[in-house]
């Protein structure tokens, strides 16, 4: 049986008080597996984004727990939060969130600067992440002489290098055009089907979601709905059919999703 | 609600932007006391005794009063443009909420005159404050306790003040809101603008750089060599060419800082901090030049001012207190009036005449002498080729009839400053010069010669002239001034001027236990205030005292008051534009957050960006500044103090070194800031439900 990466255990988070409280998070429970490639959609407002917010440490849990490879990170101190944000989790954002005055290989490298780690990795790994990913060109240049699509996978190699146990992405195609958003879900895609990644990945785009093989749909902060791709029959394209039918079905529509 | 809201605006760009407010303040600090200058102690004592410089000093006050305006207008409209920059956001959003672009104006003009008001308000008391102390200090300092210190307000320095810090505030407001009244609301809009990165090819930079070192170099080579001072057109080339060098040297330090990122450790944040510096000198490069050129003014004027008044403010010879003319009964007997009885001790007399030689016209009516140099002058031939050498030459040709001093007269002098007495024969004689007319080579020149054994012929005869040179002023202040005199004895003195009228000179001082116990100043002080009463013909040392605290204070003010503005508004406009820039990089602190940096770590990396950043710009300053000092003491040094020339230019840069301190003190103080800001940018977003 595969591992637990991520175990969120009946997560919630509320925001302001008694009166007029809001509950972003109701009750979120769900692991990810290790080499899985989860998905998680939802209407606007639906939480999505507290979720990650809170795997990612930036935000205090009211109730819960996270556990990454069976570890609590609600018990973090400063340091092994420090530890865990940039080398055990790797974070893909919507807008890329590349340092513009760095370069891109300076971008990529800078977690293991931040961390310490030894050159070797850097030696290591970096090549092979940069043919893989397709950016060599780009290394020397900075964030303003790439393209959206080069952009975003220097920041997916800037979240890979330091060897994360996961990636979450947070919408990683919402600011590429279809075909640059295509190159990188087949890429994200055989970085979790060639070299085993782990992925929880937050999107809109059912196309973009076809790549999982798992989905969770979210309502009112907790998962209401879960979809799974029949390996190997299910084609993606069938795969894509049932999204857009479970969006349907639920009562989402394109203005919703 | 809109009081509320300029309230709470004032308050929070005050708080966000505390350097330039604390800027503000200083401004009105430095207005005020530039000009209530008439009206402290200080002043007000310096106009007794030197009333015509005193009124030149203070005509001079309106024009720094200008200058300083139109410099801190500057200030304040760059710091504003950075201010306003960082919130056209805000006034974007207030534009599509429909409010009136008349109706911002207002707002904008209101929270900008609440924290001039707030400025000026916090500003007045503190420079009254501090003008009083500066009197006091002073005062302390130079002995002047005895006046009694009178608290001192000038209304109409305040009126001026506040007229022009409002006139400046506003102008710079008017131009800055026209800006943001001729943008789109799209552009008002924008997120932040972070400024793009921008991307050179590295030769252009590299050349830059180079041709800015070499121009540098060349500036340097001029300045130091004194080809500078040549003639208006030189110096206006070197400072064209050291100020172009500068703007080049800015514009391609960034290049510069790439070899150097380059050979870095990449441990750590230590690639993203020299990336931020290197953006930070793309961007600003220009403002960095200015800054470093106003820093660098400010060393110059501070080192300069301050040494020359500290170094010349040596005692001028001074022996004798009190020095009458008239009649010795008469003198005598004023003295002996009860009030004076015992203040002054040593009464003795200076005789002096000139000794009139044939051929000069002036002394017609009295009995002409012959007077021969020769000896004197094929002596100085002997000496070393020095630029001492061709001034006494020089003064040769005019020592032809000479002022002649009687020896026991100038023995008393002797006797009154603790020297030996001279022992001179009646073929012998002894030269003596004015302080005022001599410097220390020059002296030594002197000496030399005096010790070659010659000789100088008065009516035929040989005088041997003496081994020593003597400078001790026989009078107490400029009654009298020589060049050139000669020292003879008394049976020589009587025999020359035999049946002719003589100047007498009756010199005092005053009583050792009177000045032991009041001090010298106050003592002389007291004792002239009962001479006043009298009739008596007289001088006091304050004059000469007076003279020089007047070149002292008026250098140490002048001086410290532009080096004070250039270096402020320097500082300011680095710190609020790297501030500034700091917060258009939040997004990027935030991600080394999220990357797993800690905040200490991202403190670091500010701190050591603002150190560098200012090391950069002061630097730079520093460096220029040396040759800057040692060009002013080769080009227009105060006569009389070029043989302590090298004296000047170590304690100028001592002085430059205190300016060094203040620097540190406020890169301190600009540190404390960038971290408060970055700890402010990097605490976990605001919390969103989606």
């Amino acid at each position: 049986m595969k591992q637990k990466i991520l175990q969120v255990q009946g997560l919630r988070k509320h925001f302001g008080k008694h009166g007029s409280m809001t509950k972003a998070l109701d009750g979120m429970t769900f692991d990810v597996l290790e080499g899985e490639f989860l998905g998680i959609m939802g209407k606007s407002g639906c939480g999505k984004t507290t979720l990650l917010n809170c795997i990612a440490t930036a935000l205090k849990p009211t109730e819960g727990k996270i556990l990454l490879n069976g570890e609590d990170i609600g018990g973090f101190d400063d340091r092994r939060l420090a530890e865990y944000r940039g080398s055990r989790i790797g974070y893909l954002y919507q807008d890329f969130e590349l340092l513009d005055n760095l370069t891109g290989r300076e971008n990529i490298t800078l977690p293991l600067a931040i961390h310490g780690k030894e050159e070797g990795i850097e030696a290591d790994r970096l090549p092979e992440l940069v043919d893989y990913l397709e950016i060599r060109e780009v290394l020397d240049k900075f964030p303003s002489q790439m393209s959206g699509g080069e952009k975003q996978r220097v920041a997916a190699a800037r979240a890979l290098i330091p060897d994360p146990g996961i990636v979450i992405a947070d919408e990683p195609t919402g600011a590429l055009d279809t075909e640059n958003a295509r190159a990188l879900m087949q890429k994200l895609n055989g970085l979790n089907r060639e070299f085993g990644r782990t992925i929880l990945m937050v999107t809109h785009d059912a196309g973009a979601a076809s790549y999982c093989s798992r989905i969770l749909f979210m309502k009112d902060g907790y998962i209401f709905h879960e979809l799974r791709r029949e390996f190997p029959q299910e084609s993606q394209k069938d795969y894509y059919e049932r999204i857009l039918a479970a969006m349907a079905q639920l009562g989402g529509s394109a203005d919703v999703f | 609600m809109f009081f509320d809201m300029i309230r709470r605006n004032s308050k929070r760009n005050r708080a966000e932007n505390s350097i330039f407010f604390g800027s503000l303040v200083a401004a009105v600090v430095l207005f005020y006391l530039i000009l209530s200058l008439e009206s402290q102690n200080v002043m007000q004592f310096l106009y007794t005794m030197e009333s015509d410089a005193v009124d030149r000093l203070l005509s001079l006050v309106p024009v720094l009063y200008a200058f300083s305006l139109f410099l801190i207008f500057f200030l304040v409209y760059f710091a504003g443009k950075y201010q306003l920059e960082c919130r056209s956001r805000e006034f974007g959003i207030y534009l599509m909420l429909g409010m009136k672009r008349r109706r911002l104006f207002g707002i904008l003009m209101a929270e900008d005159m609440w924290n001039s008001i707030l400025a000026l308000l916090a500003g007045l008391p503190l420079s009254v404050f501090l003008s009083e102390m500066a009197s006091l200090i002073t005062s302390r300092l130079a002995g002047l306790g005895i006046l009694g210190h009178q608290p001192s307000f000038s209304l109409k320095a305040a009126l001026w003040t506040a007229a022009g810090f409002f006139g400046v505030k506003i102008l710079a407001f008017l131009i800055l809101s026209g800006r943001i009244a001729g943008q789109e609301i799209s552009s008002l809009m924008e997120e932040g603008p972070e400024e793009k990165h921008r991307v050179e090819s590295s030769l252009y930079p590299s050349l830059r750089l180079l041709a800015g070192l070499l121009l540098l170099l060349a500036a340097y080579g001029t300045a130091i060599a004194g080809a500078a001072w040549a003639n208006i057109l030189t110096m206006a080339l070197t400072v064209t060419v050291g100020t172009g060098g500068t703007f080049l040297l800015f514009s391609g330090l960034g290049k510069g800082l790439e070899s150097f990122l380059n050979k870095r450790c990449k441990k750590g944040l230590s690639t993203f901090t020299y990336r931020q510096l290197q953006e930070h000198v793309f961007l600003k490069h220009r403002s960095m030049a200015v800054a470093s050129l106003l820093i660098l003014l400010a060393l110059v004027c501070f080192a300069y001012g301050i040494a020359v008044g500290w170094v010349s403010k040596g005692d001028e010879g001074h022996v004798v207190d009190f020095t009458f003319t008239g009649e010795e009964e008469h003198i005598r007997r004023e003295l002996a009036a009860p009030e004076l009885n015992g203040m002054l001790t040593g009464l003795s007399r200076v005789r002096v005449s000139m000794l009139y030689t044939e051929g000069d016209t002036q002394g017609a009516e009295r009995k002409a002498h012959t007077f021969g140099t020769a000896q004197l002058t094929e002596a100085v031939g002997r000496l070393k080729d020095t630029e001492e050498k061709q001034k006494l030459i020089n003064n040769l040709q005019y020592f032809t009839s000479p002022y002649v001093i009687s020896l026991s007269g100038y023995n008393a002098i002797q006797k009154m400053a603790g020297k030996d007495t001279i022992d001179l024969k009646d073929d012998e004689t002894a030269l003596y010069t004015d302080v005022d007319f001599s410097d220390d080579r020059y002296k030594e020149a002197v000496e030399d010669v005096c010790r070659m054994d010659t000789y100088l012929s008065i009516d035929g005869e040989q005088y041997k002239v003496s081994g020593t040179l003597y400078t001790d002023n026989f009078v107490a202040d400029r009654l009298i001034t020589i060049d050139l005199g000669l020292i003879v004895t008394d049976t020589v003195f009587d025999r020359l001027f035999a049946g002719e009228q003589t100047s007498v000179y009756w010199n005092a001082s005053v009583q050792k236990e009177l000045v032991e116990e009041k001090g010298l100043l106050q003592a002389v002080m007291q004792v002239n205030s009962l001479l006043k009463k009298t009739d008596l013909e007289y001088e006091t040392y304050l004059q000469g005292l007076g003279r020089q605290m007047f070149y002292n204070v008026a250098s140490a003010y002048v001086s410290l008051y532009l080096a004070a503005i250039f270096l402020m508004i320097a500082n300011t406009v680095i710190s609020v534009q790297y501030l500034m820039q700091q917060k258009k990089s939040g997004r990027r602190y935030r991600m080394l957050m999220m990357l797993g940096s800690d905040s200490k770590a991202v403190c670091r990396s500010s701190d050591t960006q603002i150190r560098w950043y200012f090391a950069l710009t002061v630097g730079t300053a520093a460096i220029s500044s040396i040759f800057g000092i040692g060009s002013l003491f080769g080009g227009i040094l105060p006569s009389g103090l070029e043989s302590r020339a090298g004296q000047l230019f170590w304690t100028a840069l001592l002085m430059a070194g205190l300016l060094g301190i203040v620097e540190y003190v406020y890169i301190t103080i600009v540190m404390r800031a960038g971290r408060r800001h970055i700890l402010e940018m990097v605490h976990p977003p605001k919390e969103r439900t989606d």
